[in-house]
C-alpha cells in the first residue's frame, strides 16, 4: 500500500507521523503542503473535503492519505498505523493544540489488551508531546501502567454517577471496583479534573435529570473514598439538551443543590464554567 | 477639619417626642454587639460576637459572626454568619461556602460573609412596618467573597464579590459572581486600563485586587415602580452597591443581568442631577410601608473611590474621585431626582469650608424610620445621629468604645429597632436631653468664657454679614 502523507512546514506532529513511518519502516510519500506538495494537496483537499476535519485552528496536521482512507491529526494517525481501526473508539481527533494532545479516550469500553493503546501513547510523549487523557473509570489497568510511566500530564475525569448508575448513563456497566481503581490514580497524576454531567432526561419514573443531586453527592463520595482526600478539582456540569429533545435546559439554580450535595466530601466542588474547559 | 481632644460620649441629644423612640444596635468596636436605649444606655452586649454588621430580629436575637479570617490571607472574610438569642446561645449558623485552609489555620468551612446579608421577610434588614425578618425557617442571601482570576478584569488575582442565597438547612440555592458581570458595567477604557493594572490590590494572601468592593446589598421587595410595570424593579431583584467603583446598580435575580444603574459615571445625564457620588455605602431602596418608599437612600461618603483618568489627586488614577465631606441622598431611582438629601448645607455648615464636619470617607449607612426620621451612621466618628425630614438632629450619639488594634471608635452601620423587638425587656425611660450651649460649656478647671476687660475701638466698621474667605462659600451669595 502506497500512503501519502500531508504535512506542514514546521508542524511537530507532521515530524511525529514521519518519525513513526521511518521508524516502522513504512514507506510514503511526504507531501509539504506549503513546499512542493503543495498542487497534490489542493487536488486531494478537492476530492476529499467531506472527509477532513477543521479543528478550532484549522484543518489539523498530518493527514495520512491511503488511497481510500483519509486519517488525520498525529494520535489518529499513529492508531491507524499502529492496529488499523481497532482503536478508533479510544482514539479521537484531538481538539488540543501548541504541544498537547488530547482525543485519547479510555471511556468507550473495556480495551482488554490495550498494548497498541499504549505504544501509541508512549511515542507520543516520547516525542515530547503533552498527554491529555480522557476516562469515566473503564480501563484502570491501562490507566495505572500509564500513570506508572507518568505518561499522562493531565487527565479529564469524567464521573457519570455512582458506578450502579454507569450501565443506564453509559450504556456499560462499570464495576465498582474499577471506578475506585481508577480513581485512586488521580493521587499521582499531575493535573486533573473530575467532571460530573448532569442532563435532562426525559421524565420516567419520576426521574427528569440523569443524575440527582444524591446520586451525584455518593459519587462525590466514592472519590473521597478511592483518594483519601476530598480536595479535588470536582465540576458539575450541566449538558445543555438537543434542540431536537425538546427538553428544556437545567436551571442554572438548581445546579447549586448537586454543589451543596457533593462539598460534602468534595470541598472544592464548583459548577463548570465554559472557562473551565480550558487546561 | 480639627477635631478636639475632648468630646462627650453616649448620648448627647434626644428629643423623645420627635425621634422614632427604640433600641439602636451596632458592633461596638472590638467589643461586641451593644444594644442601646436613647438615652445610651448599655441594654445588651453579645460579648465578642462580630457585627459586619449586626442586625436584630424581632424576639430579642441577634445576627453577627463568631470570627474573622485572619488578615493574613485575605480581608473582611467572615467565617460564619450566625443567629444568637437573648441568651447567647447560637440558634442557627451558615459556614459551608468555601472551605477554606490557611496556612497555620485549622481547615475549615467559611461563609466569607462581608458587609450584608438579609434573612427572608425582610428585603432590608431594618424595621419595616409588616415585614418581619424569619427567626426560625427561612433563606439568607448573604454578600461575599470568592478569589478567582478574571483576564477581562485584570491578569491579576482578585477577590471578586458573591451574592449568594442560603437556606436555613446549609444549601446554597443561588448565586451571583460580581466578575461575570464586568462589561455590564459600563466601564470605560481609562478606568479599565487602570484597574487592569491596579485592581486595588490588598497586601494580604500575597496580593488580591478587591476591585469592586460591594458594601450593601438589600432585595428591593414589593414596590410602585413594579407595580406599575417597570420589570427592573422586580420585588426580587436585589440592589447592591461597590465602592471603590462609585457604581449602584440592581441586578435581576432571574437573570444575574445588571437591569439598573447609577454610575461609574456622573458627568452626565441623568447622573449629573446627582452629583458625583463616591465611595458610596448602604444603598438600598426604601422599603414599601416606609416615608420615601421606592425611593434609592445611600450614604454618599464622599473621600476617594472610582477608577479612571489621572489627575492630582490621583497621579495613576485609582480613586480618582475625591470629595472631602459626604451626602446622604435619597433619589428617585426612574428620574434620578433627589427627593432628600443630608448634606453640610442641610447640617447647618457653612459650604465648603465647614462642610468636612458632616464626614466619614468609608463605612457608613442610612436607615429610613417609620415617622419620616432618617438614622444615619456617619461611621468614621462612631457618630449616630437621627434628623427628622426637616433635618431637625433629634438624637446623637457617639461610641465610647475605641479600638485596642484599630484605634477608632468607628462604627460600620447602626440600626434602630422598636421596643417590642426585645420582649425580655421592659421599654426604658424616656428623658430628654437638651444639645449643651458649648460656648459655655468648660471641662473642670477650665475658666469660664467672657472677657475680664473690654474696651471699645472707635472708628472700627461693623462685621459683613458675608465673609470674602481665601474660598469662596456659600457665605457669598
Amino acid at each position: 500500500m502506497s500512503y501519502i502523507l500531508f504535512t506542514a512546514t514546521g508542524c511537530m506532529r507532521c515530524s511525529i507521523a514521519a518519525s513513526y513511518m521511518d521508524d516502522h519502516g513504512i514507506s510514503y510519500d511526504k507531501q509539504d503542503i506549503h513546499a512542493r506538495g503543495k498542487e497534490v494537496f489542493k487536488t486531494f483537499y478537492r476530492e476529499n473535503r467531506s472527509a477532513i476535519f477543521r479543528g478550532p485552528e484549522g484543518v489539523e496536521f498530518p493527514i495520512l492519505f491511503t488511497g481510500q482512507k483519509v486519517v488525520q491529526g498525529v494520535g489518529r494517525v499513529l492508531a491507524f498505523l499502529q492496529a488499523g481501526d481497532l482503536l478508533d473508539k479510544w482514539v479521537k481527533p484531538s481538539l488540543l493544540t501548541h504541544g498537547w494532545i488530547s482525543g485519547l479516550d479510555l471511556s468507550d469500553a473495556a480495551l482488554l489488551d490495550g498494548a497498541d493503546f499504549l505504544a501509541v501513547v508512549r511515542f507520543m510523549k516520547k516525542k515530547g508531546l503533552k498527554i491529555q487523557l480522557d476516562t469515566n473509570g473503564r480501563n484502570p489497568h491501562l490507566l495505572e501502567t500509564l500513570a506508572a510511566e507518568n505518561a499522562i500530564d493531565r487527565l479529564i475525569f469524567t464521573l457519570n454517577g455512582p458506578g450502579d448508575r454507569y450501565a443506564e448513563l453509559t450504556g456499560l456497566a462499570l464495576d465498582d471496583t474499577d471506578l475506585e481503581r481508577s480513581l485512586s490514580l488521580l493521587n499521582c497524576i499531575p493535573a486533573y479534573k473530575i467532571i460530573l454531567p448532569v442532563r435532562p432526561v426525559a421524565q420516567s419514573d419520576d426521574r427528569t435529570v440523569s443524575v440527582t443531586p444524591e446520586e451525584a453527592a455518593r459519587a462525590a463520595a466514592l472519590v473521597e473514598r478511592a483518594t483519601g482526600s476530598k480536595k479535588h478539582p470536582f465540576y458539575i456540569r450541566p449538558v445543555v439538551p438537543s434542540p431536537e429533545t425538546g427538553l428544556p435546559a437545567l436551571a442554572p439554580a438548581s445546579l447549586f443543590t448537586y454543589r451543596t450535595r457533593c462539598r460534602r466530601y468534595m470541598v472544592l466542588a464548583e459548577i463548570f464554567k465554559e472557562a473551565d474547559s480550558t487546561g | 477639619m480639627s477635631y478636639p481632644t475632648i468630646y462627650p460620649t453616649g448620648t448627647t441629644v434626644y428629643d423623645p417626642d420627635k425621634a422614632f423612640n427604640g433600641y439602636t444596635v451596632f458592633q461596638a468596636k472590638e467589643l461586641g454587639a451593644l444594644v442601646i436605649d436613647m438615652n445610651g444606655g448599655e441594654i445588651k452586649l453579645w460579648k465578642g460576637l462580630h457585627g459586619f454588621p449586626n442586625k436584630m430580629l424581632k424576639g430579642g436575637y441577634v445576627i453577627g459572626h463568631t470570627g474573622e479570617r485572619s488578615t493574613k490571607y485575605s480581608m473582611q472574610d467572615y467565617r460564619d454568619l450566625v443567629q444568637v438569642d437573648w441568651e447567647g446561645s447560637i440558634v442557627w449558623k451558615f459556614n459551608a461556602y468555601e472551605y477554606i485552609e490557611d496556612p497555620g489555620e485549622e481547615p475549615q468551612w467559611m461563609a466569607r460573609a462581608h458587609h450584608d446579608y438579609q434573612r427572608e421577610g425582610n428585603p432590608v434588614g431594618y424595621y419595616v412596618p409588616g415585614m418581619e425578618a424569619k427567626t426560625d425557617q427561612g433563606s439568607t442571601m448573604i454578600l461575599g467573597h470568592k478569589n478567582l482570576v478574571c483576564p477581562q478584569i485584570s491578569d491579576k488575582p482578585l477577590l471578586d464579590d458573591v451574592i449568594y442565597e442560603t437556606s436555613w438547612d446549609g444549601d446554597i440555592l443561588w448565586e451571583w459572581v460580581c466578575s461575570d458581570h464586568f462589561e455590564e458595567f459600563g466601564f470605560r477604557e481609562d478606568a479599565k486600563n487602570i484597574l487592569c493594572r491596579d485592581p486595588n490590590m490588598r497586601p494580604c494572601g500575597g496580593g488580591m485586587g478587591d476591585w469592586m468592593h460591594l458594601n450593601a446589598m438589600s432585595l428591593l421587595g414589593p414596590n410602585r415602580w413594579y407595580d406599575k410595570g417597570d420589570q427592573r424593579f422586580h420585588p426580587d431583584n436585589i440592589i447592591a452597591d461597590g465602592r471603590e467603583t462609585n457604581i449602584i446598580f440592581i441586578i435581576s435575580r432571574q437573570t444575574g443581568e445588571v437591569v439598573w444603574k447609577v454610575g461609574p459615571y456622573y458627568d452626565y445625564t441623568p447622573e449629573s442631577k446627582l452629583g458625583w457620588i463616591i465611595g458610596q455605602h448602604h444603598a438600598h431602596m426604601i422599603p414599601r410601608g416606609l416615608p420615601g418608599e421606592g425611593n434609592i437612600l445611600v450614604f454618599d461618603n464622599g473621600g476617594w473611590a472610582g477608577y479612571g483618568a489621572c489627575n492630582p489627586g490621583s497621579p495613576t488614577g485609582t480613586k480618582n474621585a475625591l470629595r472631602d465631606y459626604s451626602r446622604v441622598l435619597e433619589f428617585d431611582p426612574v428620574t434620578l431626582k433627589i427627593v432628600w438629601q443630608y448634606t453640610p448645607h442641610e447640617a447647618g455648615l457653612v459650604h465648603p469650608t465647614d462642610s468636612n464636619r458632616f464626614y466619614s470617607p468609608f463605612i457608613s449607612s442610612a436607615q429610613r424610620l417609620p415617622n419620616g426620621n432618617t438614622l444615619i451612621t456617619e461611621g468614621s466618628g462612631g457618630r449616630i445621629i437621627e434628623l427628622t425630614a426637616g433635618h431637625e438632629l433629634v438624637w446623637e450619639y457617639i461610641s465610647p468604645y475605641w479600638g485596642n488594634h484599630f484605634k477608632m471608635n468607628m462604627v460600620y452601620r447602626a440600626y434602630r429597632y422598636p421596643y417590642d423587638y426585645i420582649p425580655q425587656e421592659n421599654p426604658p425611660d424616656e428623658i430628654a436631653i437638651a444639645p449643651m450651649d458649648v460656648t459655655s460649656f468648660r471641662v473642670p478647671n477650665a475658666r469660664a468664657k467672657g472677657a475680664e476687660s473690654e474696651v471699645s475701638v472707635e472708628g472700627v466698621l461693623p462685621f459683613q454679614s458675608s465673609s470674602a474667605l481665601c474660598v469662596v462659600s456659600d457665605t457669598d451669595k
